[in-house]
């Protein structure tokens, strides 16, 4: 994980000296403050990423050596098919468009979208 | 590694001694799937080649390739109806006067034709390269969260429809362009359900396009296959990783803009009404923050097609590999440091500072371009449909590339900005750099998708009425903003040639139309041929070469050793101790008892070499063999 850690927090600092290089220069606190927030992106992914490596260790996949063969076992778990991911879109489409149509469009929209998310939870195995 | 692939005095897509090269199809073949990469405890519901055979199947599935083809699919209906809808621009204005359509209906045209070309064609489509190419070219049998990416598809299929479905509402659909300033865009000057379903829309697609990124920067992070380290992905890859990035800083800032935008429409915020202490230069700021880290969200997944597609048909391995992905990082840095040069003309930015970055971000851009050059350079070059389309992006790019330099300079943005200058730079930039490119990545990667290759007779044609009909469209459109013609007109008055360019831009946009016949005709005939092709067609570099095509279910039922950016390379070359890396040789070697699919590759030679021999032993007649490495 250190090249991930490294290009995360390479992208914390650029955006630490380019923030801060246009608050002295005078730049207006929009610009200011979306630059300093990108700073959080690369700094809260390469955080995650060190702490990940802290505990786990290298990996095959960071490793200049590795095979195949060096890791065994099953690489993930992947769902089938589901009906859940387009239902739930729908869901949330009426949710967002709901506010310009009616307060009904939206509550339909938090049916759907919580009935999926229950839904949701007996998929995991199908 | 050798400087210089050997290929480079070789046929165009073989070697002088093809004897001695390892075929993919031919390890494939070699037995189960022992050493497998991508075991997995489940299967996909009974589709044996990863796309669903049934309309249900379709609708449910979860698989990224599956969903990568609905993306690419989706994207070119939406090309399809921002083409239409940019033929009726061109019609109102191939003559002055008023033609077809009404001075309203005309801005929601314009408005809705860049809204579906930015939104809804050119990042989706980028979206769909990803979700199929990600996982086959790190080797992971999928996207980390499937069910996510497809929750992301619909988002963005339904936000589409949204958008679309706005020209039904009353007052007709949103008019105020796609970078929907306030307080044009406001509740006053546009009032109308339609104007609400377009902000609706982009929410949509935009909340689709971060979860994707989420998606894709998982994937590269935790699903790599063992020895694929960051510095070993493709750069098509790298490049989606560094588009991901951009997306997830620049699609939420779009998102909240569009949330305060329907506040102040819906319930009367006033986050950008100056009567009541808003501002509207808070929405360019917070647009173009978006806006223009989008050109690059649109065009790096393209840079990484046309970087998969050069070396393959120079015989060249990509020149300057790490350079490339410095550039890249470099690209993505940079491109969210510029936003304001969009804003010049509103006197309220920072002129010097934005205009330095803006002309800097032209340095990294300037070596890719230069990368792309050297890695033809020397080659053995073919001009298979890929290639065409690839050279045909390139030209265009860079004529795009060099008017951009000039709006970067305030001066000349003063005179320029909101003329056809500025329509004809963006559509060099953005139209031609994602029409090429995408011609070139469906003819590359058609025959991994379907087994089966396009018609080179037909690309031929197809490429030179794109290219023709591309710059009679657009060329003329600099004379035009020069003079003088602002954009987002529907009526001019014939002066200063303006008749004349707009005509020639008229006749160019028919030419562009009937470009996509043989196109159509090349899928037609695909559809209908036999699948004949292998796992490696064009004999080309990367992981995704290494499967089948079309590529199993969880893609891989082997994977070769990686050692290198080039594994299939490698593979291929195995047999020559100077050529690839020679690690690969002791990679496989080590993999006897283990792998299923092992064999001594001298047993590909068979027909012509007599005797079986380990890889890691040379052949006697590898110092004859594949003339010209260095």
């Amino acid at each position: 994980m250190k090249p991930e850690t490294w290009l995360w927090a390479g992208v914390g600092i650029y955006f630490t000296v380019i923030g801060v290089t246009y608050m002295l220069v005078g730049g207006e606190p929009i610009g200011v403050a979306l630059l300093l927030m990108a700073t959080a992106i690369g700094g809260l992914i390469a955080g995650w990423a060190w702490e990940w490596g802290r505990r786990y260790g290298t990996r095959a996949e960071d490793r200049d050596d590795a095979d195949v063969t060096d890791v065994q076992g099953v690489v993930g778990v992947y769902s089938t098919h589901s009906l859940r991911p387009i239902t739930m879109a729908v869901g949330v489409t009426a949710i967002v468009l709901g506010l310009a149509v009616g307060s009904w469009m939206t509550i339909a929209g938090v049916a759907i979208v919580a009935s999926q998310a229950l839904l949701l939870v007996y998929d995991a195995d199908t | 590694m050798t400087a210089l692939d050997p290929d480079r005095s070789a046929t165009p897509l073989g070697a002088d001694d093809e004897a001695q090269l390892v075929s993919v199809d031919s390890v494939l073949a070699g037995g189960g799937d022992g050493g497998d990469g991508g075991d997995t405890d489940d299967d996909h519901g009974g589709h044996d080649e990863g796309l669903p055979k049934t309309i249900t199947g379709w609708l449910t599935t979860t698989d990224h390739k599956a969903l990568g083809v609905a993306y690419v699919i989706t994207s070119m209906i939406f090309l399809a109806i921002g083409g239409a809808l940019a033929g009726v621009i061109r019609a109102e204005l191939a003559e002055p006067g008023e033609q077809f359509v009404s001075e309203q209906l005309y801005n929601g045209v314009f408005t809705i034709h860049g809204s579906v070309m930015v939104y809804l064609f050119a990042v989706p489509f980028g979206f769909g390269l990803a979700n199929y190419l990600v996982p086959l070219q790190i080797g992971a049998p999928d996207l980390a969260f499937p069910r996510l990416n497809a929750f992301s598809y619909w988002l963005y299929v339904l936000g589409g429809t949204v958008m679309l479905l706005g020209f039904l509402a009353d007052g007709g659909a949103a008019a105020f362009g796609w970078f929907a300033y306030p307080p044009l865009s406001g509740a006053g000057a546009s009032p109308g359900l339609g104007a609400d379903m377009w902000i609706v829309a982009i929410i949509l697609t935009g909340t689709s396009g971060t979860l994707t990124a989420v998606n894709v920067i998982a994937t590269i992070t935790m699903l790599r296959a063992p020895g694929m380290t960051l510095f070993r992905m493709p750069i098509m890859t790298w490049n989606l990783l560094v588009t991901s990035f951009m997306v997830l800083l620049a699609f939420p800032v779009l998102s909240g803009a569009l949330f305060m935008l329907q506040l102040d429409r819906l319930f009367g915020f006033h986050f950008y009404d100056p009567t009541d202490g808003g501002s509207p230069i808070l929405w360019q700021h917070l647009f173009w923050f978006f806006g223009h880290p989008e050109v690059y969200i649109v065009a790096l997944p393209f840079f990484g097609v046309v970087t998969e597609i050069f070396p393959v048909f120079a015989r060249r391995p990509v020149f300057g590999y790490k350079g490339l992905v410095l550039a890249t990082l470099t690209i993505g840095a940079l491109s969210t440091s510029v936003w304001a040069h969009h804003m010049f003309v509103t006197g309220e930015v920072l002129v010097v500072f934005f205009a330095l970055t803006s002309a800097l971000i032209a340095v990294p851009t300037g070596v890719k371009v230069f990368n792309w050059i050297g890695s033809m350079w020397g080659g053995s070059i073919s001009f298979e449909a890929p290639m065409k389309f690839s050279i045909g992006f390139l030209v265009t790019f860079v004529v795009g590339g060099v008017t951009g330099v000039i709006l970067a300079s305030p001066t000349l943005d003063f005179h320029l900005s909101d003329s056809y200058f500025v329509v004809a730079h963006f559509h060099y930039v953005m139209g031609g750099t994602v029409i090429f490119a995408l011609f070139a990545a469906l003819y590359f990667w058609w025959p991994k998708v379907t087994g089966k290759k396009l018609s080179e007779r037909l690309a031929t044609w197809q490429f030179w009425l794109l290219m023709i009909g591309f710059n009679v469209t657009f060329f003329f459109m600099h004379f035009l903003g020069r003079d003088g013609m602002p954009r987002r007109v529907p009526d001019y008055e014939p002066v200063e040639n303006f008749e004349l360019w707009n005509r020639i831009a008229s006749f160019g946009y028919l030419i562009l139309v009937a470009s996509v016949v043989p196109f159509v005709i090349a899928i037609v005939k695909s559809f209908r041929a036999p699948r004949t092709e292998g796992a490696d067609p064009w004999e080309a570099n990367s992981l995704e070469w290494a499967t089948s095509s079309p590529p199993p279910e969880h893609n891989f039922d082997w994977l070769p050793p990686i050692r290198s950016e080039r594994p299939v390379f490698d593979l291929r070359w195995i047999n020559h101790d100077d050529v690839g890396n020679p690690e690969v040789a002791e990679a496989w070697g080590d993999r006897e008892g283990v792998d299923d699919n092992w064999r001594p590759l001298s047993v590909d030679t068979a027909t012509t070499t007599a005797a079986e021999r380990a890889p890691d032993e040379p052949s006697s007649d590898d110092d004859d063999s594949g003339g010209g490495q260095s």
